[in-house]
């Protein structure tokens, strides 16, 4: 099997043959297999696509990507002390960790919460379940040519998080699943996890003595359903616990809400500056459904964020806000798609970003209105808070709009403080740094206000306050 | 207090103030009136320090520490912080920043500034409560955005309120009275008024008299062509409420 042309993930063949060996599941195998197949076929996106025209995906091909099969105890140490000690984890929540892509039971405590109405398992744990050999929940949303890194987490499937919010069911305590990416600069080049051994000793490359842990590659999988008239709140968490780290996260999110179910949903990506992030979600929305979403952004070198939405029923109410605050040379992507197929749809999108030093932000809100959807209304716009001298906005509407009577708007503003509003702070004894600061702090807040969960904005805020200091 | 000598300013390249002279002593309340364009709003922003207006010629001097100092290169911020305070015609809304947060920290700039303790934040919240029954504000005021879905009134009403807290040793305050009711001036003169004192000073500038019946100046001038033309006392805004400004001109 080839994964690329360009081997830009390192032994991916003997990778598969691995996760073989470790689990017999056979329809498993087949996903990776099409996962692998489709992605080969397409490739990394180009400019010439132009879903990816602001985003060239190509210097992937010069990347050559690790899985870590195993984490070194002293990264694991690092993160007790994290969990210890920062607010951001917090034992108020139902916490799923994994760490490195795999996943970390002595970090997760939902196991120690048993919550009525709240089903949650890891993919192993899933593929002992009746319904588990047949995968049906992962076989039903194949993906296609337009995504291909959802192709690619598919053939680096082997662990993700499935949670199952039971009919009528409210859970309380926000569901909090972390992608912790960690290894540390000595351990990069000498850390052996168990598959790597066996790869070199398969290649019989015993002149290495060590393998490497250096770019890790990271496959997030989540799935939510919400069934009839549940209710839940998930945060959905991807970041480092060392700044400059290089490597590559590739997260797919699937979320599926039945008739009536409501569920607030909180993407927090601050992964190290160096490292790439890719993310996908897709959700479907049922009859009179809630979706509720926030999508925060302050890491990565590179990050692209798809929302891929489709309302399976009607009167359905959607929420897509994010903000995204970006410096230096960072690169965000954020591409949203909320297809209208059923009448009286709500949809409401506010995407807010920051962008300092020569930073870049690409924003392609597509809204689709079909004929049947009658009586929708949807709303997008993306303000841009331009402050460095070298930064650029990319910003693009996309609505297609077959159905007549409809209510529709979209806006998009990109600029930098108004110098009336610092003077009049400045009037107030405020330092002018300061007053810049206060400024980009209120611009983030209009929006994070918008999260009605205090818990979530101060865990976000954590992020945002570093990421602006520069300003 | 202030002693303005032969001020010309501009702004874009158009030369707004010419010659402009003015002097104000401690405990005294001054108003300016004067037709559209003459001069009035440019004076105020001279005196905050608007980075888009420039001194070309004169100067502003201001007691700091009991000597008379040029305050034409000093930063908005190090103006406000000896105790100059604008109110502004049309103060900005700024969505996210919090009013009474944002007061707080203005206030302990000033407090800091001045060698005195800063105050927290539960100590401030009863501070900035009682202030704000002199001008009969309501409580939701504290948890709103600054100016943020104010109506014109309570802008207004929100500038005299920071003046108040702040409490400043030389206020200008530019057309207070415009978008304010009556019933409204009335509450906000009152704000005012009771700040005056013989340690500090007060502009009052304003379109029209009506507000100088609740604020009563000591002096009146009238601004036309960016100077001075005419100083007297409170009856020359009578009688300018009266026979309009075309009679100074001559």
């Amino acid at each position: 099997m080839i994964i690329n042309k360009k081997p830009f993930i390192q032994d991916y063949d003997l990778y598969v043959q691995y996760l073989a060996t470790r689990e017999k599941n056979a329809a498993l195998q087949e996903l990776r297999r099409q996962g692998a197949e489709l992605f080969s076929r397409v490739g990394l996106p180009s400019k010439s696509s132009e879903d990816w025209r602001y985003t060239d995906m190509q210097f992937l091909n010069d990347h050559k990507f690790n899985v870590c099969m195993s984490t070194p105890r002293t990264e694991l140490e690092n993160m007790r002390e994290y969990c210890t000690n920062r607010k951001y984890y917090s034992h108020d929540d139902i916490n799923i960790v994994f760490v490195n892509g795999m996943f970390s039971s002595e970090f997760s405590d939902y196991l120690n919460k048993s919550i009525s109405g709240l089903e949650v398992l890891t993919l192993q744990e899933y593929l002992k379940q009746e319904d588990g050999i047949q995968l049906d929940i992962l076989r039903r949303n194949p993906f296609d040519h337009h995504f291909p890194f959802g192709a690619l987490n598919q053939a680096m499937l082997h662990d993700g998080t499935i949670i199952k919010i039971r009919k009528g069911a409210t859970i309380e305590p926000i569901i909090h699943i972390i992608h912790v990416t960690t290894i540390s600069q000595p351990l990069r080049k000498n850390h052996c996890c168990e598959f790597q051994l066996q790869a070199n000793a398969d290649k019989k490359q015993n002149r290495f003595k060590v393998c490497s842990c250096d770019e890790l590659i990271t496959s997030p999988r989540t799935i939510i359903v919400a069934e009839d008239h549940a209710k839940a709140k998930v945060l959905e968490s991807h970041f480092s616990l060392i700044p400059d780290i290089e490597y590559f996260s590739n997260a797919v999110t699937d979320i599926s809400l039945q008739p009536r179910s409501e569920l607030q949903y909180y993407k927090s990506q601050n992964e190290s500056l160096k490292a790439y992030h890719v993310g996908l979600t897709r959700v479907w929305q049922e009859e009179e459904s809630n979706f509720d979403s926030f999508s925060f952004m302050t890491g990565s070198a590179l990050a692209r964020n798809n929302i891929d939405l489709v309302t399976n029923g009607p009167r359905t109410r959607t929420t897509l806000n994010a903000l995204y605050s970006v410096n230096g040379k960072q690169h965000v992507d954020n591409h949203t798609s909320i297809d209208h197929r059923h009448p009286s749809a709500e949809s409401y999108q506010f995407y807010k970003g920051i962008l300092n030093g020569s930073s870049r932000a690409v924003f392609n809100g597509r809204i689709i209105v079909r004929s049947e959807a009658q009586k929708t209304k949807s709303y997008q716009l993306n303000n841009n808070l331009v402050a460095g001298k070298h930064c650029r906005v990319d910003t693009k509407p996309q609505l297609e709009i077959f159905a007549n009577d409809v209510k529709c708007s979209h806006g998009a503003t990109s600029g930098q403080l108004n110098p009336d509003e610092i003077f009049y702070l400045q009037t107030r004894a405020i330092q002018k740094r300061d007053a810049i600061k206060m400024l980009s702090h209120g611009f983030a807040d209009e929006i994070l206000n918008k999260i009605p969960l205090q818990a979530v904005r101060e865990k976000l805020r954590i992020f945002l306050t570093p990421s602006l200091l520069t300003i | 207090m202030i002693e303005i000598k032969d001020l010309h300013a501009e702004v874009n390249g158009n030369q707004i103030l010419r010659g402009l002279n003015l002097t104000i002593g401690a405990g005294e309340v001054h108003a300016i009136m004067g037709p559209n364009g003459s001069g009035k709003s440019t004076l105020t922003k001279i005196i905050g320090g608007h980075p888009d207006y420039h001194v070309t010629r004169g100067e502003i001097l201001y007691d700091i520490n009991l000597k008379k100092r040029n305050i034409i290169d000093m930063d908005p911020e190090e103006r406000a912080r000896e105790g100059i305070f604008i109110a502004f015609q049309y103060p900005v809304e700024i969505p996210g920043v919090n009013a009474s947060e944002f007061l707080r920290a203005s206030f302990n700039e000033i407090c800091h500034h001045q060698g005195a303790e800063e105050m927290d934040p539960l100590d401030f919240d009863d501070f900035l409560r009682e202030k704000m029954k002199v001008l009969e504000m309501d409580d939701k005021y504290i948890h709103r955005s600054l100016n943020v879905d104010f109506s014109g009134g309570e802008k207004k009403r929100n500038e005299v309120l920071q003046m108040i807290i702040l409490n400043p040793r030389f206020s200008v305050l530019d057309e207070t009275d415009s978008g304010l009711d009556v019933d409204s001036m009335r509450v906000v003169a009152n704000g005012v008024n009771r700040l005056r004192s013989k340690h500090n000073a007060m502009l009052v500038i304003t379109h029209y008299q009506r507000l100088l019946n609740y604020i009563v100046p000591d002096f009146v001038h009238i601004l036309e062509g960016g100077r001075i033309i005419k100083s007297g006392e409170k009856d020359l805004a009578l009688a300018v409420e009266d026979k309009g400004y075309d009679w100074l001109k001559k």
